[in-house]
């Protein structure tokens, strides 16, 4: 792990709140470059909101949020777009366009931001679908067509397409069956080492965690109760992480 | 972050070529190092020296060019590869992967295309008529079975959609018809005048109102309205699987939602028909006071003379016909959607366009009809 603990992800004091309802009262969470950051925590405890709060779909009510260095509030449209630009983000069904087939669906960004030559564009797609795993046929199906496990691989290659250096995931390995599962965890790590990407994934799967993450946080209370290595976490003392962690799905952790 | 940017180096005579490449071998400079490589690497000479080791930042884009060129330049007889931890370790990863290339969307020539659809348009038609047929049967056979066990009707639910599509839509529709009703009898008070017959604008306000405007005013802001509605509801239930959720619980979705809303609709686009009726006639009048000094007794006294036995009836009729028209199509289209968003859209879409078209060809039957009877 490239741990020169550079943060790429900074998020201080994190006030979320929808009408009444107060999501997040001081998150407080850093993501290193070259990690991988697993957030975890009990359904409604905000996990999506984080992240969506993070990639600037849910606007905070206080607090800071800076994705490389630059704080994600004060940028300019332009400037906003560049540090777009540098992050991929996986929604939890793929999120692919209906009305467009999965090789244009990843050629979008390509073509919106650069201008380049149309048989490039083809193979870098083409070598992308190879990438998440998927049969070069589904280059031109419509995602309508496609089960919820190739969706995603779609989704992913579509995060994939400008080569960003930061990767957001919401529960990347839900609604897969067990080895789908294990080959998108696989290869999501490959992906991170090779490409030195930098992972934050949202996720429920305890396999995921024990083989993906380089480090855990752990959401509740409306704030991060606890982050650390999965080791340092599991040995947290608090009643829902343990049970989370000792809990009888979590035999592969093997603690 | 290193901002160099990335590029390529090519130094060849006739027996050995030297390819250097050094920077940011990523996405954004990408299009120009593609058009250099296209343009001045074409036949490599018998020696080919390739060295990569310079590159500062490399991404998959940038690797797959470097691979198209090592594949390039693997064939020649003596060849050299320098390259350095970050290219190797992102040629490994790529290696792994061997891309096929993908089909994309066919293209079609455009006339051959439009004329396909327009046969493919007329047979769904055809089949779409064939549905009609067979999803009014079964709406029926739901309603036949309420005689049988009457407790089974969903008074509660018919009742909301009452509320949701009659009384809900009571203020648009009075406007409309009592701002039609101003028009009607302006343009006909001042064609009228000019024959000096302005006394017999209520005559055409009564028979125009009354026979047309009323019914087809009210049909077609509830076919915008409620037909939308149907379709989108039960499009987006249908998405939702909780169409299939009824099917499984053993509810029947016949019962539940379309029943409902087609007795509801009858029930609701007569009276709203009414209310249309009341109103317009009531704009023509106040516009005829104020224009022509014609006295609340004296347009009374005028209008029940202009008005047939039928002539109400004639407009009231349709009513029902048209709520059903309306209810049926919207709730077919809903029950249509699939899957996506754009089903979604689509078929509300058809739901207002098929059910307005089809309120106008009955109208135009109607009229047929009651010309025949010679009422």
């Amino acid at each position: 792990m490239a741990n020169d603990s550079k943060n790429i992800v900074n998020v201080e004091d994190l006030v979320i709140q929808f009408g009444e309802t107060v999501v997040h009262d001081g998150v407080n969470l850093n993501v290193h470059s070259g990690e991988i950051v697993a957030i975890v925590g009990a359904s409604g405890t905000g996990k999506s909101v984080l992240l969506q709060a993070i990639i600037g779909l849910i606007q905070p009510k206080s607090g800071k949020i800076e994705l490389f260095d630059r704080e994600m509030n004060s940028l300019s449209a332009k400037e906003s777009l560049e540090i777009r630009k540098r992050f991929g983000v996986l929604f939890q069904d793929g999120a692919l366009f209906g009305s467009l087939t999965v090789s244009e669906n990843i050629q979008l960004p390509l073509l919106e931001y650069y201008n380049l030559p149309k048989k490039l564009i083809k193979e870098l797609t083409d070598f992308k679908i190879a990438m998440v795993g998927l049969e070069h046929t589904v280059g031109g199906k419509f995602p309508s067509e496609l089960s919820g496990g190739m969706r995603k691989r779609a989704g992913l290659a579509r995060a994939l397409a400008l080569d960003p250096e930061l990767l957001f995931l919401d529960e990347p390995t839900a609604g897969l069956d067990p080895i789908g599962a294990a080959a998108f965890d696989e290869l999501i790590q490959e992906l991170q080492s090779n490409l030195q990407l930098t992972v934050f994934m949202v996720t429920h799967d305890l396999d995921t965690i024990h083989t993906v993450s380089d480090r855990v946080a752990v959401l509740g209370e409306k704030k991060l109760l606890t982050i650390g290595s999965l080791a340092e976490v599991s040995a947290f003392d608090h009643q829902w992480v343990r049970e989370y962690f000792h809990g009888p799905r979590s035999r592969s952790l093997q603690l | 972050m290193n901002d160099a940017k990335g590029w390529l180096e090519i130094e060849r005579d006739t027996s050995i070529a030297r390819l250097t490449a050094g920077g940011n071998w990523t996405i954004e400079y990408i299009g120009d190092l593609y058009k250099k490589i296209n343009t001045s690497v074409i036949a490599l000479p018998d020696t080919t020296v390739l060295d990569f080791s310079k590159i500062e930042k490399i991404d998959t884009a940038g690797a797959h060019l470097v691979r198209k060129l090592h594949k390039q330049a693997k064939s020649r007889k003596t060849f050299e590869f320098f390259t350095n931890k970050r290219v190797d370790a992102i040629l490994t990863t790529l290696n792994r992967y061997q891309p096929e290339p993908c089909t994309s969307r066919p293209q079609v020539n455009f006339l051959y295309e439009k004329i396909a659809a327009m046969g493919r348009g007329t047979l769904w038609a055809i089949e779409l008529t064939a549905c009609f047929v067979v999803f009014i049967g079964n709406i029926t056979s739901s309603l036949a079975s309420y005689v049988l066990r009457p407790a089974r009707f969903r008074a509660g639910l018919t009742a909301a959609q009452i509320e949701l599509n009659g009384l809900n839509g009571i203020p648009i529709v009075v406007l409309i018809a009592f701002l039609i009703g101003i028009v009607v009898a302006y343009q006909g008070a001042w064609q009228l005048g000019k024959l000096g017959a302005d006394f017999y604008t209520v005559d055409l306000l009564a028979v125009t109102i009354l026979r047309e405007l009323g019914i087809l005013l009210s049909a077609i802001v509830v076919a915008g309205r409620s037909g939308s509605t149907y379709a989108a509801e039960i499009g987006s239930m249908k998405i939702s699987q909780e169409v299939d959720a009824m099917h499984t619980i053993g509810l029947n979705p016949m019962e539940i939602l379309v029943v409902p809303r087609f007795v509801g609709l009858i029930i609701a686009l007569p009276i709203l028909t009414l209310l249309a009726n009341i109103f317009g006639i009531l704009g023509g009048g106040i516009l005829l006071w104020s224009l022509l000094e014609l006295s609340p007794a004296l347009f009374i006294g005028r209008l029940l003379e202009a008005v047939g036995p039928w002539t109400f009836w004639v407009g009231m009729i349709k009513a029902p016909v048209f709520a059903a028209i309306i209810a049926v199509i919207g709730c077919y289209e809903g029950l249509q959607v699939t899957g996506s968003a754009e089903s979604l859209g689509k078929h509300t879409t058809r739901a207002v366009v098929e059910s307005i078209f089809l309120i106008i060809v009955f109208d135009a039957l109607f009229s047929i009809f009651f010309g025949i009877i010679g009422i």
